[in-house]
């Protein structure tokens, strides 16, 4: 066995408390981690600021939720459906997602959990498993939503949770 | 249903360099950062312990793990696999749980070739990578 170091970064040691723990999609079209020329970052954030929200400087959706959000600390778990596992499958894939949110909530006592669910999403098969009808798949989503919602507010009696939907064109809560 | 953020995301789909598994923990985000800019796309599973589940007996989490890169490879075509454990890990009770740091790395590299050694039985062909993050950067596992 050998071990080469390939990458050099000064990593803190520091734990942290987290601001909210924040169930995502791992479709990247919905985030990645590209960053802009920081020249470009600059006059993004000017444009943004003055008022142009389309000249948004972060680079994805999820970033600009963090930003939106100022969350210093967040825990994101990524996963393919987001939310999905917590309304649409099965005992042992949902236990195993809430295992998942136990654990992040004892190591970094996170006190909102934010769940996701978005358009076109492959793990459902996408729009086009909804006859491409938006009203169809939007139902379906905001339902899943309600019901995953329901599930950990039992779970989770003194936490607060934020349920979001994310389509091309951004982002929207259910109330 | 209250719009919360404006924000023009590409609907085009994409072929996945890579599926990163990688454990949550804010503090080597930035290695990730890092680490990821060498992929086109990539899909990231990013949850509590990184890798772990699949180096550890069968058990629904490991199940969940592995339906994770399955669904990357057949949603995206994923080329290859990275596998990642790191120092100082929640979910495994912290460096306070080895006896020193040597222990550590040693340890979490033999969890990786477990990991590494079940998912090429589950996914043939596919080539996997692992590595150590650790609180100097991130070290590949030869």
């Amino acid at each position: 066995m050998s071990l080469k170091r390939i990458l050099d970064l000064k990593v803190s040691r520091e734990h942290y408390q987290s601001d909210a723990l924040i169930i995502w999609c791992f479709d990247e079209r919905f985030d990645d981690y590209r960053e802009r020329h920081p020249l470009m970052h600059l006059l993004f954030s000017v444009l943004f600021w003055a008022g142009i929200k389309r000249f948004n400087p972060e680079t994805s959706l999820l970033r600009a939720y963090i930003r939106q959000q100022k969350f210093r600390h967040p825990d994101v778990l990524k996963l393919a459906g987001g939310a999905k596992a917590l309304a649409f499958e099965g005992e042992g894939n949902r236990n195993a997602l809430l295992h998942q949110i136990w654990k992040a909530i004892r190591l970094h006592g996170a006190p909102r959990i934010v769940l996701m669910l978005h358009v076109d999403c492959g793990a459902f098969g996408g729009s086009q498993a909804f006859g491409d009808d938006p009203s169809g798949e939007m139902k379906n989503h905001l339902g899943g939503l309600s019901v995953a919602g329901d599930f950990l507010r039992q779970e989770f009696p003194d936490k607060k949770v934020d349920l979001l939907l994310a389509d091309f064109n951004g982002l929207c809560a259910l109330e | 249903m209250e719009k919360k953020i404006s924000f023009r995301s590409s609907a085009d789909h994409y072929i996945a360099d890579a599926c990163v598994v990688w454990c949550f923990d804010d503090r080597f985000s930035d290695l990730l950062r890092k680490f990821t800019k060498k992929f086109k796309h990539f899909d990231l599973v990013k949850i509590a312990g990184g890798a772990k589940a699949l180096a550890g007996d069968a058990s629904p989490e490991r199940d969940f793990v592995l339906g994770q890169i399955k669904t990357s490879v057949r949603l995206h075509g994923t080329k290859r696999i990275a596998l990642i454990l790191h120092r100082d890990c929640g979910a495994y009770g912290g460096s306070k749980k080895f006896s020193d740091e040597a222990a550590e790395k040693n340890q979490q590299a033999n969890q990786l070739f477990i990991a590494k050694q079940f998912l090429t039985n589950e996914a043939p062909g596919i080539p996997i990578d692992i590595y150590f993050a650790d609180f100097d950067g991130l070290y590949d596992i030869g």
